[in-house]
């Protein structure tokens, strides 16, 4: 999925005329009349950054926002304001907006702003998605080998282990040389990491 | 200018108020005690037996105004004045004890008087309420003051037993009087100022009233018969109560007064002072409290202008703001197309393109104007943004509500609409500025009038309703009239719609503005008891 601008104004000419700026910058961008039909076009998997007006008829940029954050979409968002909307402002950013561009907008400051959104968009993206395979490969493990790694990220020894679980020490090392080609470990800090990365991202 | 006599007196007298200044109390008070002894001599008339029991002493009214001024702690400043005025102007009748005991007492009288701070906070008595307590003060002050004075000269068997009662009443009379008369004349001094403008104003009437009152004093002396012909007094005084207010009318006391007393000098009249200082004091008391009312009314009329000036001056304020807001958004809409158009197209004729340099420097040029433009619009609404009254309260909405429909009285009487108020009197207070709850109020309350200007005259009503809920007061305004029509409730806050042909339709946008701009709302619903329309303003109340 190639990163896309998702434009969001009420105004038609707005509409057009940054949609010109944003293909001539290159950006792929995909614009919308109003924050309902965003809505109901919206696909979870989109990448890139929502780029809306505040100030809009029917729903404003605000509640498109919260709706978003409701359904647990992470496209950064970023608000076109008026100059000196500092109440708004504040909201949308207190809300979690990426960052806002003051209306009439500077091509430079929009490229800036949305090659960051982009940037963040994909490094989330990115973190999002390694956090899943290390589940997957976490989930492939079977009990036993998952007590064995849980107690090798405390700091115990092979023989403590055994005896915490009542094994023998040689099971032992036979569940840990498992458990380290499951999760494509080839030592113990990488375990550690795997392990520790989700214990604190993890809800 | 320089070296000029007029320049070097101004620069004298700027010197002489620094000296002022600085040696202000002690001086005034060395000034207080020289003229409280010439006071006493001159209002020395008809003592009995040569002590101090005149029917007149306005030295009485020179201490009670100093002591106002300096603070009850100098009041042994006064018992020294009073010592001095025994001893000088009354040669020490009875040995300087009884004297200095009489001025002590004196003195310590009228510091109590003082200390009670009976014209309330600013000393002097305008309103009708602190100027009653300020009479009844004075009243008992004096009356404590000749009690103790009379009982000196009593006890050293100076005074017959037998002129006990009449001596108290002469002393007492004479202190009040002297009171009445000077102190609050005194307090006002600092504002003479504004006396004196309003004097140049009405500098004809003035000059009658002040001949008439001279002719009056005259006839009282020419004519045998003393009192009766003092009544006629009240009529000028009356007048001049009325036209001046209290200061006006206690000068005018203080004229007759002294004419009295001048003519009193004469040795060949004999008639009791005493009698006619009691017609003076209730001639006083007439003016005074006449006056006093009289100054409270125009004040209060004068506020209620001032307040229905400021909501004015509020209003259009307001409806300039809300036009350069709607306006700063309406055209920033087209000029971000513009600019937006501009640098693509700039982008467009890069080089390799256009050859031309000077088409994408030009593109460049545009676009830098239109944003020239947007600016221009932006400091237009931070202007109206920056400067608007942002104080919240805490305001009473009660009292709120009153002074609106005080406001449009005349408007509501004219068209015969019928106002019933169901407002709990113990509402809390909310914590928007009182200007804009009355500006928004003053809004729906004339809406309303001008909705129920359809309906037959008997039947056209309005109802303030208040109630409290959730930590808010919901003030509903609803009426009679037709009410709103369905199709035009989606845009009824919206600038610039209105049905009123002279309208400019921001009167509702502009008073949700304001609303939400505290935390409040203000929103359309049906009408439940009138049929017409309701508005419902919620205010959020003082934490």
């Amino acid at each position: 999925m190639q990163p896309t601008v998702y434009f969001v104004d009420d105004d038609a000419a707005v509409r057009d005329a940054i949609s010109l700026l944003l293909s001539l910058k290159g950006f792929l961008s995909q614009v919308f009349a109003s924050a309902e039909t965003f809505l109901e076009t919206y696909r979870p998997e989109w990448r890139g950054v929502l780029l809306t007006d505040l100030r809009m008829h029917g729903m404003s940029g605000l509640d498109l926002q919260r709706e978003l954050a409701a359904r647990g979409a992470t496209l950064p968002v970023v608000m076109l304001t008026a100059h000196g909307d500092v109440n708004t402002t504040r909201e949308a950013m207190k809300a979690g907006a990426y960052d806002f561009i003051e209306k009439p907008v500077d091509d430079a400051v929009l490229v800036d702003v949305l090659r960051n959104a982009i940037l963040h968009d994909a490094r989330n993206h990115q973190v999002q998605s390694e956090r899943q395979a290390r589940r997957e490969r976490l989930d492939r493990l079977t009990p036993r080998e998952r007590d064995v790694a849980r107690l090798l990220s405390q700091g115990m020894q092979n023989r403590q282990i055994a005896a915490e679980l009542g094994i023998s020490p040689r099971t032992v090392e036979v569940y840990k040389a498992r458990m380290m080609e499951k999760l494509d470990c080839r030592n113990l800090a990488d375990v550690l990491r795997v392990i520790a990365g989700l214990e604190t991202e993890a809800p | 200018m320089r070296g000029s006599p007029y320049g070097e007196s101004r620069l004298a007298a700027a010197v002489f108020r620094r000296y002022c200044r600085r040696m202000s109390r002690w001086f005034i008070a060395v000034l207080y005690m020289l003229a409280y002894v010439a006071l006493d001599w001159i209002s020395y008339v008809q003592p009995v037996l040569k002590l101090g029991i005149t029917p007149w002493s306005p030295q009485t009214g020179l201490t009670v105004a100093f002591l106002f001024w300096a603070g009850p702690r100098w009041a042994p400043c006064t018992a020294l004045a009073a010592f001095l005025a025994e001893m000088l102007v009354r040669d020490a009748t009875a040995g300087w004890l009884p004297h200095a005991l009489a001025s002590l007492w004196i003195a310590a009288c009228y510091a109590g008087l003082v200390a009670m701070r009976p014209g309330g906070a600013g000393d002097v008595p305008l309103a009708l309420a602190s100027a009653v307590r300020f009479l009844l003060a004075s009243l008992a002050a004096a009356l404590v003051a000749a009690t103790g004075y009379v009982g000196c000269f009593l006890l050293t068997q100076t005074l017959p037993w037998d002129t006990a009662m009449s001596s108290v009443a002469r002393y007492w009379i004479g202190d009040v009087n002297g009171i009445l008369m000077l102190a609050p004349l005194l307090l006002a001094l600092p504002r003479r100022n504004e006396a004196l403008r309003a004097l140049a104003a009405g500098r004809a009437v003035a000059a009658v009233q002040a001949l008439i009152i001279v002719l009056f004093v005259w006839l009282l002396f020419g004519i045998d018969d003393k009192l009766r012909f003092f009544y006629p007094l009240f009529v000028p005084m009356i007048w001049i109560a009325v036209r001046w207010g209290a200061v006006g009318a206690l000068l005018a006391a203080l004229a007759i007064q002294v004419g009295i007393v001048v003519a009193m000098r004469e040795p060949s009249f004999v008639a009791p002072l005493i009698d006619l200082q009691i017609l003076i004091f209730t001639l006083t008391v007439t003016g005074l409290l006449l006056g006093v009312a009289v100054t409270e009314r125009a004040l209060a009329r004068s506020e209620a202008q001032e307040r229905d000036r400021q909501l004015a001056r509020a209003m259009r304020f307001a409806v300039a703001g809300e036009m350069a807001s709607s306006l700063t958004h309406e055209l920033n809409q087209p000029i971000t197309a513009l600019v937006s158009y501009l640098q693509a197209a700039q982008i467009m004729s890069a080089p390799a393109v256009v050859t031309d340099k000077r088409v994408a420097e030009t593109l460049g040029k545009a676009a830098n104007e239109a944003i020239r433009a947007a600016e221009v619009l932006r400091r237009l609404r931070d202007f109206y943004q920056g400067t608007g009254p942002p104080a919240p309260g805490p305001t009473d909405v009660v009292s709120c509500c009153g002074s609106v429909l005080e406001l449009l009285e005349p408007r509501l009487r004219r068209q015969g609409v019928r106002v019933r108020q169901a407002l709990p009197q113990n509402l809390p207070q909310v914590s928007i500025d009182r200007t804009q709850v009355e500006m928004v109020l003053h809004n729906l309350v004339s809406n309303a009038i001008d909705a129920l200007a359809v309906r037959p005259p008997g039947s056209r009503e309005m109802l303030l309703e208040a109630r409290v809920e959730t930590g808010q007061v919901v003030l509903t305004v609803e009426d009679s009239g037709p009410g709103v029509a369905s199709d035009a409730l989606g845009e009824l806050f919206e600038p610039f719609n209105t049905t009123k042909p002279d309208g400019m339709g921001l009167g509702l946008a502009i008073s949700r503005n304001l609303m939400r701009a505290h935390g409040g709302e203000l929103s359309h619903r049906g009408a439940r008891q009138l049929g017409g329309a309701a508005f419902e303003l919620r205010l959020p109340m003082v934490q």
